[in-house]
């Protein structure tokens, strides 16, 4: 990695760590490798989303290039967003691909990753089964990523007890229960047709 | 002329320069040379010269790069060499010359016109180098000219038929200034690069945080470093990732974010080095063939070379004009394999690939989602219909 990209990163990193920016703007990261090529970072869900309550992690790779190109920056905790793929985590974000600036730091990423958990743009959707849902079924796209939130960033509110019975139903069928909640949740929970996808 | 630069070389103090003489009294012109110091001022200068014409000091003007000079001016601040003309103009009645900063310029507080905080590229030095502003007479080239008019910014200085000067030499009417860039320290001519400044505010660079005492500036006030320049040229420059900006060519835009204003100059990208340069422009070249119909690169791998194909050459055929390498244009082999069933390298690249609906370019697919942006000239297709991205390829093609 260049002189510059050092630089930065560690100006970079300083910056989000030693503003306690968890406390004040729910984001954080941890440094994973000492030549600062892998980064974790950490968005807290923000308020009056499905997400709140949440701590969503992403994997954060520094390229060779960094910073005139930019970082490759990927959910690992499951999100159901229009913008984020419920498979794989990859986020379609304009500055992260084609509006990425050499002048755009980790911290800023990382806002408008916050940002746009905030206000999805279904338009430009990463992810076209939720982005349809979003559009379409806007009250079981809210309580579908309510669950997520609950179940895989340790969300803290309750349960959403019908959709629990229903991933119950299939894991007792022998489906794993991240696969069992992908597919009813790709199915607007509709159980016989998630059985069907499964087993068909 | 190898000798006056050793002369000056070795009393860095003094220089001897050429003066010309235009006296409006008598109508006679005259060349002198006269030893100046560095030290001297201009009106030390007139009374040298007084010394050598007899001309009374009182009546005569110095004029250098097209304006006045103030007396209080110290040489100094003119970076002369020895191939520096200055001119003296002597009023036409003798009157006595108001010696005063009102009429002539002092470089001493106004500088920056004349010798200014100009950037330039230097080819001899191979490097960005402070510039001096020189002023010609479009018509002669003769430096002994006197500007109508100051120019107030870039454009005035770059574009001809700007400024009007009155031009003691061919005396002509309605002529105009040229303006010329010299290396200050070689005093090679060079390109000036508008976009370079001082940071006189010791502002951070946009990229790195340094506070570097030159910076590029677009225009917009968000500077950055000219190390950081550099590489953001040389990582645009691997994916050859410039636009086409008309007028400015393939270009590239500022860093900072959401800004878009672009450099409005090439020669800004002889900051990258030789090789790179010349890649940039090989490159820019080929894409601009590649964007025109008419446009073809030569197959030889040893050529390479971008032409425009003649419209006699309507046999499907082009001859490069640098190699004679002679092929069909569309399989770009010597012996045509268009019709050919059995060629692999076609068959696999028209299994893998779809061709951009705008600009044909084969396009393969390694994943992601059916929404392809061309990098060759931008457009935003969709890789099930071949056709332009619409609303309904963003719902239904999703996975296809």
């Amino acid at each position: 990695m260049s002189n510059i990209a050092l630089n930065r990163l560690q100006r970079e990193c300083k910056e989000v760590v030693t503003n306690s920016e968890i406390s004040e703007t729910g984001i954080m990261i941890e440094i994973l490798n000492e030549n600062l090529t892998e980064i974790k970072g950490h968005i807290r869900g923000p308020p009056d989303t499905p997400y709140a309550g949440g701590m969503f992690d992403l994997d954060i790779k520094i390229p060779e290039q960094y910073p005139f190109s930019p970082p490759n920056v990927k959910f690992c905790t499951k999100i159901w967003h229009p913008n984020v793929s419920s498979q794989t985590g990859v986020i379609c974000l304009d500055i992260l691909k084609d509006q990425w600036a050499a002048s755009l730091t980790l911290r800023t990423v990382l806002l408008s990753i916050q940002a746009l958990m905030c206000t999805p743009e279904p338009k430009d959707p990463q992810d076209a089964v939720v982005a349809k849902q979003y559009m379409d079924k806007p009250a079981v796209f809210k309580a579908t990523a309510e669950f997520w939130t609950v179940k895989f960033a340790k969300g803290h509110l309750d349960v959403n007890k019908e959709y629990q019975t229903r991933v119950d139903k299939l894991k007792d069928m022998g489906v794993r229960e991240e696969e069992a909640i992908s597919v009813l949740s790709c199915n607007n929970w509709d159980i016989n047709r998630a059985t069907v996808y499964i087993f068909s | 002329m190898a000798d006056a630069h050793a002369d000056a070389d070795a009393d860095a103090n003094s220089s001897a320069i050429t003066i010309f003489i235009q006296d409006r009294k008598t109508s006679k012109r005259r060349n002198l040379i006269v030893k100046v110091k560095n030290t001297e001022n201009i009106e030390k200068l007139t009374k040298n010269v007084e010394k050598l014409t007899q001309i009374p000091s009182d009546e005569l003007e110095v004029v250098f790069c097209g304006k006045k000079l103030a007396k209080s001016t110290i040489m100094r601040d003119l970076s002369l060499t020895p191939a520096t003309q200055i001119m003296l103009l002597r009023s036409p009645n003798g009157a006595k010359q108001v010696n005063d900063v009102k009429n002539g310029i002092n470089l001493a507080t106004d500088s920056s016109s004349i010798l200014g905080s100009f950037y330039m590229w230097c080819k001899k030095c191979d490097k960005v180098k402070r510039g001096k502003l020189r002023v010609y007479c479009q018509k002669c080239t003769s430096t002994a000219v006197l500007v109508k008019a100051e120019p107030q910014n870039w454009t005035d200085v770059l574009k001809s038929k700007r400024i009007p000067v009155t031009c003691e030499n061919c005396q002509s009417e309605g002529v105009f200034a040229e303006f010329k860039f010299k290396c200050l320290k070689c005093n090679d001519l060079g390109a000036a690069l508008t976009h370079i400044r001082g940071n006189w505010q010791l502002a951070e660079c946009c990229i790195c945080d340094a506070k570097e005492p030159i910076v590029m500036d677009l225009g917009c006030n968000h500077i950055t470093c000219l190390a950081c320049f550099k590489k953001y040229l040389l990582s645009t420059l691997e994916t050859f990732a410039f636009i086409n900006h008309p007028p400015y060519g393939f270009t590239l835009g500022c860093p900072f974010p959401g800004c878009n204003r672009v450099v409005q100059d090439v020669h800004h990208f002889h900051l990258m080095g030789h090789s790179e340069y010349d890649e940039y422009q090989r490159k820019a070249t080929e894409k601009l063939i590649l964007i025109n119909d008419e446009g073809v690169t030569c197959p030889n791998v040893k050529c390479g070379q971008s032409f425009f194909w003649a419209p006699y050459d309507d046999d499907g055929r082009s001859q490069c004009p640098d190699c004679f390498y002679s092929f069909c244009r569309k399989c770009t082999e010597r012996e045509c394999i268009c019709h050919r069933q059995d060629d692999l390298t076609k068959s696999t690249i028209e299994a893998t690939t779809r061709k951009c609906p705008k600009c044909s370019v084969s396009t393969e697919r390694n994943g992601g989602c059916a929404h392809i942006h061309c990098t060759s000239c931008g457009m935003d297709w969709c890789f099930k219909c071949v056709a332009e991205w619409k609303e309904e390829c963003q719902w239904d093609h999703w996975f296809h």
